[in-house]
C-alpha cells in the first residue's frame, strides 16, 4: 500500500514538474513577444519628413554638393526635427544628416527612396529616420 | 491533482489575460495611426479650391490648417473610432498620455511641427 502511494506522489510530483515547466516556458514566450507592430506608422513617418521638405520647397535646386542653398536650409530642417522628435535622419546614406559623428544608431526607423531631381537628372534618394543613443 | 487542475487554470486566465491586453493595445495604437494619417491627408489638411472646374479642390497632406482641428472634429472621430478618449493637437500633451505624432508644416510659412495623437 505504501509503495502505491508513493508511486502515486511521484507521478502528482512529476506531472506537475511537466506542467509547470510548459507553462513556464509559454508564459515567458508570450512576456518575450515583441509589443507592438508599428511597421507601418515607422514609413508614415519617414515619409512625412520627405513630404515636408517637398512642401517647404527645399528639394527644388537640391543638390548635394557643399554651399548648395536648399541642402543647406534640408539639413537645419533636419537639426530641428532632431530636436523635437530626437530621431537622426539620414538623407543619401550621410551626405545629409542631423546626428553627425557621436550618435550611434541605436535602431533603424525606415528607409524610404525617393527620386529627385539634382544636377540636370533625377536621382534615387534614400532617406533614412533612426533612433539613436547620442 | 486538484493543485495541477488549479494551476493549469491560473497560467490559462493569465494567459488569456495577456493577450487580451496585448490585442487591445494593438488595436488602439492601429486607430491611432489611422486617425493621425486621415488628419494629416484630408481631415485638416490645407486645401485650395483652384476654380477650374466647380468643386475642384486641391489638397496639401502634411500642411495642416490648425483652424480644422477643433474638439468637434476630435469628437467625431472619437465616435467613429469608438474610442474613450481623443485628442488631436499641435501643442506637446502631458505625461501620462498615449500619443503618436506625425511631422507638418503649418501656417502660411510653413513652419515645421508635430501633431500630437492622443486616446485610449
Amino acid at each position: 500500500m505504501c509503495a502505491v502511494i508513493d508511486m502515486q506522489s511521484m507521478e502528482a510530483v512529476v506531472s506537475l514538474m511537466f506542467f509547470v515547466s510548459v507553462l513556464t516556458y509559454m508564459l515567458g514566450g508570450v512576456a518575450e513577444k515583441p509589443g507592438l507592430d508599428d511597421s507601418l506608422y515607422r514609413y508614415q513617418l519617414t515619409d512625412d519628413v520627405w513630404r515636408v521638405e517637398q512642401l517647404r520647397g527645399n528639394l527644388k535646386n537640391f543638390s548635394f554638393d557643399a554651399g548648395n542653398d536648399a541642402r543647406d536650409d534640408v539639413e537645419k530642417d533636419f537639426d530641428r526635427l532632431n530636436g523635437m522628435t530626437d530621431l537622426c535622419i539620414y538623407m543619401g546614406g550621410i551626405k545629409v544628416t542631423s546626428c553627425h559623428g557621436s550618435h550611434a544608431i541605436e535602431e533603424k526607423v525606415a528607409s524610404i527612396n525617393r527620386a529627385v531631381y539634382i544636377n540636370g537628372s533625377v536621382k534615387n534618394v534614400t532617406l533614412t529616420l533612426a533612433k539613436s543613443s547620442g | 491533482m486538484l493543485m495541477i487542475i488549479m494551476f493549469t487554470f491560473n497560467a490559462a486566465h493569465s494567459l488569456s489575460e495577456e493577450a487580451v491586453e496585448r490585442m487591445h493595445r494593438q488595436q488602439v495604437f492601429d486607430k491611432l495611426v489611422s486617425i493621425a494619417d486621415y488628419t494629416v491627408k484630408q481631415g485638416a489638411a490645407v486645401n485650395e479650391n483652384m476654380g477650374a472646374i466647380a468643386g475642384e479642390e486641391v489638397r496639401y497632406p502634411n500642411w495642416v490648417d490648425s483652424g480644422l482641428i477643433t474638439s468637434q472634429y476630435s469628437q467625431g472621430l472619437k465616435k467613429r473610432a469608438n474610442l474613450n478618449g481623443l485628442s488631436i493637437q499641435l501643442t506637446s500633451p502631458g505625461d501620462g498620455s498615449y500619443c503618436i505624432y506625425r511631422i507638418v508644416v503649418v501656417g502660411t510659412g510653413k513652419d515645421l511641427d508635430l501633431l500630437y495623437v492622443c486616446g485610449d
